[in-house]
């Protein structure tokens, strides 16, 4: 509540200083509301449903068989592990390989921001279609084998697309978030004053210790929020895992799709259940990764 | 939240407190006010399609638009729903059709279900919906449709009131809730530049499969074709479908068959297409790795086979063919939500769906290729001969898929196989 300047105020200019108050948080409000009505409102119109407060089969009885039923589904604790699997493997090998790209192109001009910028409007509906045609088994890249005289038949090129180590997927997820990453990093880079880095290598470091213990640690928040997004996207994302991924086990979010597409109304509830649990999940590694932004903020600033 | 500089801002900071009560209050009013507003805010017409005649429906629905939910998976069904018959509604009727494409059924069953839960009885969203099989179930059993209406329509003249096929789904009798509209049948395609017999059995297709490895392949279920191969292999394993007609599910039978097939499944897995490792995932994707010549035989909707020869998807050579008491006769209905906003258009666009001139219309092969459900010989005599010419090009003849095909039983038996599928054969 720190106004800060304190001077007296006379009665009548209270109406344009309480809008002046309040104007930051007037004009947030729309957008606050929109989220908090639209997303707010349905997670606690699916709780209800899901603990079966309404519902158009056995609506009345409240209970938390529907969670029991979620845990209990052999079907769910894989499910999470393939989700975890994608979106950690997919994460961290589009960060890694970013930030060597970013530290490339760090002297780069304009054009590599607007080269990163290039796969961000591509759909993932259409990157998804051209993995297809380049690896599946009757794909380009298979063609090509087949003609160079590497493989007898199509049924001697590997497996890429729906896959059990669901490479498509990830091959997929790196195409499309290793430009997104390194357009971010590339900010931060262009943010940082090179003079810290002058300075470390004046002083006898070397290119590592340079990179390891002046560059990195500028660019760690850049990193993690970066990382944040790819990471919630892809632990939630439906239709690459559901067109490009394994048959079995499948993601999370195709689960929750299967149990909300039965036409066995009496899953319903489980498979709210099962929607409000990936939800929470993902806001438990939002709320783990801001803490860790926030730590690193204060040791700066204790600095 | 201290501003790092001690700059003065424009304006001062709020505590953190009135902002949160200021968003929930705003929050919570707008929930309210929703709530509240619960009545429709369109009058509904007083007229009741149940009791009224034809003429007073057709003259209720005159300018308005029906709201069509249905599966938009296909160019050919769409482009069929768009021009044919929106063209006839609307110089017919002057009624316009909106046609809502879904990606499964079960998602207007669905927005039904939340539309009623919602307390929005009347005016719902959606007119009509292309139906069958579990689907129907699910809104019967939860008392989700308009109806009986099907003895208001005049097409209905042109079915035969003892032909099982268009009066039960799924061994559910239809009772007036739904009226005919695909004559869908599940058989089977191969390329027959590749495949010298074609396998009329399920034995046969395991020794023409162990023979030919990776050249076989089905969708993984619970997708709906995938659901389907499951039932004739059901059917093709364990001896028939007639152990399982009858309108209830028999758990003792299923106990006893069921083994059987999926042994037959394992059994078959190694030689599947990529091992059985993975499944293809769906049925676009099954068409596209025959169309590719990466498999030779697969399981499909007879329709589709017309329609990939007639754009030159398939090669020339594909023919589809019929296993004998095991390929599916599957057909599909329509079908009014209890609270569509627009019976009577519905009713009419039902009618034209089931009506001669749409059956035929709907089985050109460059138009659809989807057989027709209606009793060709209770059509008249003009449109028989039409019905004659097409079935002439069709590529297999109508009589031998409808002799040799069977029903789909009880839904229950499909749930059980995908859930069965999940647990024994998949991963």
């Amino acid at each position: 509540m720190g106004t800060g300047v304190v001077r007296p105020q006379p009665i009548r200019a209270t109406r344009p200083q309480f809008f002046r108050q309040w104007r930051a948080y007037l004009l947030l409000l729309p957008a606050v509301g929109i989220i908090g009505l639209l997303f707010g409102g349905g997670l606690v119109l699916a709780f209800l449903q899901s603990i079966g407060a309404i519902g158009i089969l056995g609506a009345g009885r409240i209970s938390l068989d529907a969670y029991w039923a979620a845990f209990t589904n052999p079907e769910f604790l894989r499910s999470l592990g393939l989700s975890l699997y994608i979106a950690i493997v997919a994460t961290g090998l589009s960060t890694i390989l970013s930030v060597g790209l970013a530290l490339l192109l760090r002297s780069a001009g304009r054009w590599a921001s607007l080269a990163c910028q290039i796969t961000l409007p591509i759909p993932h509906l259409v990157g998804i279609v051209g993995i297809l045609l380049l690896l599946s088994p009757s794909g380009l890249i298979s063609r090509g084998f087949y003609n160079l005289g590497w493989i007898q038949s199509d049924q001697d090129f590997p497996l890429l697309v729906n896959d059990t180590a669901n490479i498509g997927v990830l091959l997929h997820f790196l195409w499309k978030e290793i430009p997104f990453v390194t357009l971010i990093l590339l900010a931060v880079l262009r943010s940082i004053n090179p003079a810290y880095e002058m300075q470390a290598r004046v002083l006898g470091a070397s290119r590592w210790q340079c990179f390891w213990n002046v560059t990195l640690p500028m660019m760690k928040s850049g990193i993690l929020s970066a990382s944040l997004i790819v990471f919630g996207y892809i632990f939630a994302s439906f239709e690459v895992p559901f067109l490009l991924g394994s048959t079995r086990p499948r993601t999370l979010p195709i689960l929750v799709y299967r149990a909300f597409t039965d036409t066995d109304l009496t899953r319903r509830p489980e498979a709210i259940a099962l929607g409000i649990i990936l939800s929470l999940f993902s806001i438990l590694v939002i709320a783990f990764y801001s803490w860790l932004i926030s730590r690193d903020h204060k040791s700066i600033q204790g600095v | 939240m201290k501003p790092p500089s001690p700059l003065p801002l424009p304006y001062p900071l709020l505590s953190r407190r009135h902002f949160l009560l200021l968003s929930t209050t705003a929050c919570l009013a707008i929930l309210t006010s929703n709530c509240v507003q619960q009545k429709p805010a369109s009058e509904s017409t007083s007229l009741d399609p149940k009791t009224a005649s034809w003429d007073q429906i057709l003259a209720a629905a005159k300018g308005t638009t029906v709201n069509w939910a249905m599966w938009g998976g296909s160019d050919k069904t769409n482009a069929y729903a768009d021009q044919w018959v929106a063209n006839q509604l609307k110089s017919q009727y002057d009624v316009t059709v909106n046609r809502v494409p879904l990606n499964d059924t079960v998602e207007a069953v669905n927005k039904v279900v939340g539309e009623v839960q919602a307390g929005q009885t009347k005016g719902g969203g959606i007119d009509l919906i292309w139906i069958n099989g579990e689907n129907f179930r699910t809104m019967k059993q939860g008392n989700l449709l308009f109806g009986p209406f099907r003895d208001k329509l005049p097409s209905n003249q042109y079915y035969d009131a003892n032909n099982a096929a268009v009066n039960s789904d799924f061994g559910l009798p239809i009772e007036g809730y739904s009226a005919p509209y695909t004559g869908s049948y599940y058989v089977m395609a191969a390329d027959s530049a590749k495949v010298q017999q074609l396998p009329k059995t399920f034995e046969e297709l395991l020794i023409w499969t162990k023979a030919n490895p990776g050249r076989f392949a089905y969708v993984a279920p619970p997708q709906f074709d995938g659901s389907r191969f499951l039932l004739t292999a059901l059917y093709g394993v364990t001896g028939g479908y007639e152990q399982y007609t009858g309108a209830e599910f028999n758990e003792t039978l299923w106990n006893e068959k069921s083994p059987q097939m999926f042994d037959y499944l394992k059994e078959l897995e190694p030689y599947l297409w990529r091992k059985g490792e993975t499944y293809p995932p769906t049925q676009s994707r099954l068409q596209e790795l025959f169309a590719n010549g990466e498999i030779w035989i697969m399981p499909v909707f007879v329709s589709n086979v017309a329609e990939g020869l007639a754009n030159g998807q398939f090669p020339k050579t594909t023919q589809a063919f019929t296993m004998p008491g095991i390929s599916l006769n599957d057909p599909s209905f329509t079908a009014i939500p209890i609270n569509a906003a627009n019976p009577a258009g519905a009713m009419i666009l039902a009618n034209i769906l089931s009506s001669p001139e749409g059956q035929l219309q709907k089985f050109k092969p460059d138009v659809w290729g989807d057989p027709p459900l209606l009793d060709t010989s209770k059509a008249p005599s003009d449109l028989q001969a039409e019905f004659a010419k097409v079935e002439a090009g069709y590529g297999i003849p109508l009589q031998e898929l409808i002799t040799s095909t069977v029903p789909v039983v009880n839904a229950e038996y499909t749930t059980r196989l995908e859930k069965t599928w999940e647990e024994q054969i998949a991963g």
